[in-house]
């Protein structure tokens, strides 16, 4: 069955080809130049400019719109065209122009000629010269880039409005504003065979524990793929190998909360062109924290982390307990209720597993619909979401009052922990099918399934389970009770110690 | 970065008293014909003394052969005997498991869904286990202590919403039967502790404290037990003697302001329980098989399911079939023989031998 879904796959796509083989300089400039130039032709962005250095023929090749034209003028061109080389100097050409032209920041030295188009594409100004045993590459990074802006999924109450952005630079950059420790390391990897996307693996050396940036960095060195456009397309291969609905790959916007999880001993990925970042080892109730449990009092921390995962519980099984108790246990109910409930849903058409099922599915579309649709015709979406789910379907008799209402608590309860949406959405379904088929029975078994499949992920050793299981008593200082700052601050967790 | 599975002392000992707990909520006078008195608690204590007594055997090959289980010591001898011991082992625990099994069966048939035919529902409820069995030991293990933990809250809101309804007129005075008839309950009950079998297969996977874990929770089954059963006299009396399952009872008893009654809350005791009840019995078997049938573990796990499937359907098709796999001379024969017997007679043929 397999060989044949790969048969057919095989049909349609071609393997993914690793394109940076290494090409050396031949020492022949025409070769050399004639290889940048066939590989550059018909890209009008791609400019280049021959002349001569003191003699020798040079061709600088820069991409319009990515290097900044005035920096290429004044602080390359100009000093290159200017310089004089003694022909009794013994030094190489390529010494000369990296030590005495160029007065900026970043310079790169590169045999290999598949090197340069990434850095070309990167807004590096890139100059072969006869007679060097070197290609040159001068930073002239002069590309539109957005601002850092506040976050949009991650939202605090008390904490900073700052978020990553897609330059990998100015990410890691936010990162050293919060620590300002020369421990902060960022190592650069390349990945995708055709983008080159470079990411950024960041951890603090004096703490983290070095096995997982050891497999981390194996990890993403094993990654095949194509091109790198999200850095969360890496999560899969940084994830655990044990199938489960719950990812064990923490992911935040803002540079404040992962600062705090790199001070724990974790590694963070970063990818350019991606406003997130990635870190690892993660563990379930982190889901249930944000930064602003740390600027609440702990007792109001321990109310809404509670709080949190009551509307977690809620989101996911109430559709599927309510199903279960009408259609099987109704006499779990008080009589007043159970009687209210049955001549709502009396008069629908609909069996109710159906009836959740469909309200379900109908708020799916209408969430989906909100996040894909262009903003000027948003509050649309709202209207009639409202309407047709709320006011007229339950006036026309489609369905009862009670699982609308049902409906809303699931909904603004999977908002309060949406870091959990995903795993969440599935559930709910898979709960109110299971609820509408056994019952209670189906219920409890799935769920104590759900608790199983948790307790197995281990990816870095770390337990997903943890702090829970294994207990780690020392752990509960922060997981859902917090205590007060002035304990909390002398001592930071370490995340290793949870290894099992 | 992938360890041996190994989990703690605490873990091991929690599992098993879920286990054990399982045979207590699910305990049915009716089902266990002959060995009904009305007044448990002082079955409680003689219970516990002969359990202890019962599993000094396994203690002694446990300290004298540390890290060996009664099958791969045989195996230092004779490869043929090892894999015959497995087969045996596995055998035995796969029929534990099939009573359990079909005991709830028989309460969910009885009880929650009467006209409903459970046969799929129970086939896919044996797959749930295996699967359990196969993410690992440790996997059952910590889903255990969440499993428990939302057990014995389960169990004490019962307890508390169903305190109004006790009396003391319930309770009939100890020893009012004789104690021959609570030394044989207290026997009896010890028989039918089949995680005594499994403790020897999961000591040397164990690391931690064994003595404080153990001590810790033999004193928390003993009184979680005799709360239990206080309850249930004290609630139910005599009424207890004539319900096919009187824990059940008890929770239907229960009142909630809300919720007119808790036996949805016994419900998930009882399945949280013999999920991992059963995939832990799963887990064990597999391991023993490993070599002998095959030795992918998947594999294994397939044919418990399907032996376990067959198995507790045919032990639930009346009463008097479940109640005949369930006595003490098979049931209790079985385990005193895996429990007591082989486990003397492996210390006394290694005696003096190095291993």
């Amino acid at each position: 069955m397999n060989s044949f879904f790969d048969r057919k796959e095989k049909e349609v796509t071609r393997p993914v080809k690793n394109e940076n083989a290494v090409v050396f300089l031949s020492g022949n400039y025409e070769t050399d130049r004639s290889f940048l130039k066939t590989r550059l032709e018909k890209s009008s962005d791609v400019l280049f400019r021959d002349f001569l250095i003191s003699g020798k023929r040079a061709m600088l090749v820069f991409c319009d719109g990515l290097s900044e034209s005035v920096l290429v003028n004044e602080a390359i061109l100009k000093p290159l065209t200017n310089i004089k080389i003694s022909p009794f100097n013994n030094g190489k050409i390529e010494n000369i122009i990296a030590e005495k032209t160029y007065s900026g920041t970043d310079l790169k030295r590169i045999k290999n000629l598949n090197e340069v188009f990434p850095l070309l594409f990167s807004g590096f100004c890139i100059l072969l010269c006869e007679d060097a045993g070197e290609i040159i590459a001068f930073s002239a990074q002069g590309f539109i880039k957005r601002s850092v802006d506040q976050p949009f999924t991650e939202v605090e109450e008390k904490g900073s409005m700052e978020s990553f952005v897609e330059n990998l630079t100015d990410n890691i950059s936010l990162l050293r504003r919060k620590l300002k420790t020369p421990f902060l390391k960022a190592e650069q990897l390349k990945v995708g065979s055709t983008s080159n996307t470079r990411v950024c693996v960041c951890y603090l050396d004096d703490r983290v524990k070095k096995e997982y940036v050891d497999e981390i960095k194996k990890r993403l060195e094993g990654v095949e793929i194509d091109s790198l456009l999200s850095v969360d397309m890496l999560t899969e291969f940084l994830d655990s190998d044990r199938l489960s609905l719950f990812s064990s790959v923490g992911r935040t916007e803002r540079p404040d909360t992962l600062s705090s999880k790199l001070t724990e001993g974790r590694v963070a990925v970063l990818a350019d062109g991606s406003p997130y970042a990635l870190f690892v080892p993660f563990v379930f109730s982190e889901h249930f924290q944000t930064l602003d449990d740390y600027s609440f009092h702990p007792y109001y921390s321990l109310f809404i982390r509670l709080l949190r995962l009551f509307c977690f519980f809620i989101s996911v099984m109430l559709p599927g307990l309510y199903v279960a108790v009408c259609v099987y246990h109704q006499e779990v109910l008080s009589q007043p209720l159970l009687v209210e409930i049955a001549v709502q849903e009396n008069v629908t058409p609909f069996s109710i597993t159906v009836e959740a099922l469909v309200v379900h599915l109908m708020y799916e579309i209408v969430r989906e619909a909100g996040i894909r649709m262009p903003k000027a015709v948003g509050h649309a979406v709202s209207i009639v979401g409202a309407l047709v789910i709320g006011e007229a379907a339950v006036t026309a008799g489609i369905i009862a009052a009670p699982m609308v209402i049902i409906v809303a608590l699931t909904a603004i309860g999977s908002f309060v922990v949406s870091s959990l949406y995903e795993s969440v959405s599935v559930l709910r379904l898979l709960f109110i099918i299971i609820g509408g088929v056994s019952g209670f029975f189906g219920i409890m078994l799935f769920f104590g399934l759900i608790i199983i499949n948790i307790s197995s992920l281990n990816p870095y050793n770390v337990p997903f389970s943890a702090t829970f299981i294994p207990s780690n008593i020392g752990a509960f200082r922060d997981t859902f009770f917090r205590e007060g700052w002035k304990k909390l601050g002398k001592r930071t967790l370490e995340i290793n110690s949870l290894e099992k | 970065m992938i360890k041996k599975e190994r989990i703690s002392f605490f873990q091991l000992f929690a599992l098993l008293y879920t286990c054990r707990l399982l045979t207590v909520v699910t305990f049915s006078p009716t089902l266990n014909d002959g060995e009904l008195n009305g007044n448990y608690l002082p079955d409680i204590f003689f219970f516990i003394v002969f359990l202890l007594l019962m599993i000094i055997p396994e203690a002694l090959f446990i300290k004298r052969f540390s890290g060996f289980t009664p099958v791969s010591l045989i195996k230092e001898q004779s490869d043929f005997f090892s894999k015959s011991a497995a087969l045996f082992y596995s055998l035995v625990l796969l029929f534990f498991a099939s009573v359990s099994v079909s005991r709830f069966y028989i309460f969910t048939t009885s009880v929650i869904f009467p006209e409903k035919n459970m046969s799929f529902l129970l086939v896919v409820s044996i797959l749930v286990c295996a699967y359990s069995a196969f993410l690992g030991l440790e996997a059952t293990a910590r889903g255990n202590i969440v499993l428990l933990f939302i057990i014995i809250i389960g169990i004490a809101s019962i307890l508390f919403f169903v305190r109004n309804e006790m009396s003391l007129y319930n309770f009939e005075p100890i020893y009012s039967d004789s104690v021959g008839s609570y030394l044989k309950s207290g026997f009896f009950a010890a028989l039918r502790t089949v995680e005594a079998t499994l403790l020897m297969f999961l000591v040397p996977k164990c690391s931690g404290k064994a003595k404080k874990s153990a001590a810790f929770w033999l004193l928390f089954f003993f009184f979680s037990l005799s709360v239990l059963f206080v309850f249930l006299n004290g609630v139910s009396g005599v009424f207890a003697e004539t319900q096919l399952f009187p824990f059940y009872s008890l929770a239907v008893i229960a009142r909630f302001p809300f919720f007119d009654r808790l036996d949805a809350v016994i419900t998930a005791v009882f399945i949280f329980s013999i999920l991992v009840k059963t995939s832990l019995i799963f887990y064990v078997s597999a391991e023993l098989l490993n070599g002998v049938l095959s030795k992918d573990r998947r594999v294994n796990l397939l044919l418990c399911s399907a032996l376990v499937s067959v198995l507790s359907l045919v032990l639930s098709l009346n009463l008097g079939v479940h109640k005949a796999a369930n006595s003490p001379y098979i049931f209790g024969g079985l385990m005193l023989l895996t429990t007591v017997i082989i486990p003397s007679v492996l210390i006394i043929k290694f005696k003096g031998k190095k291993v």
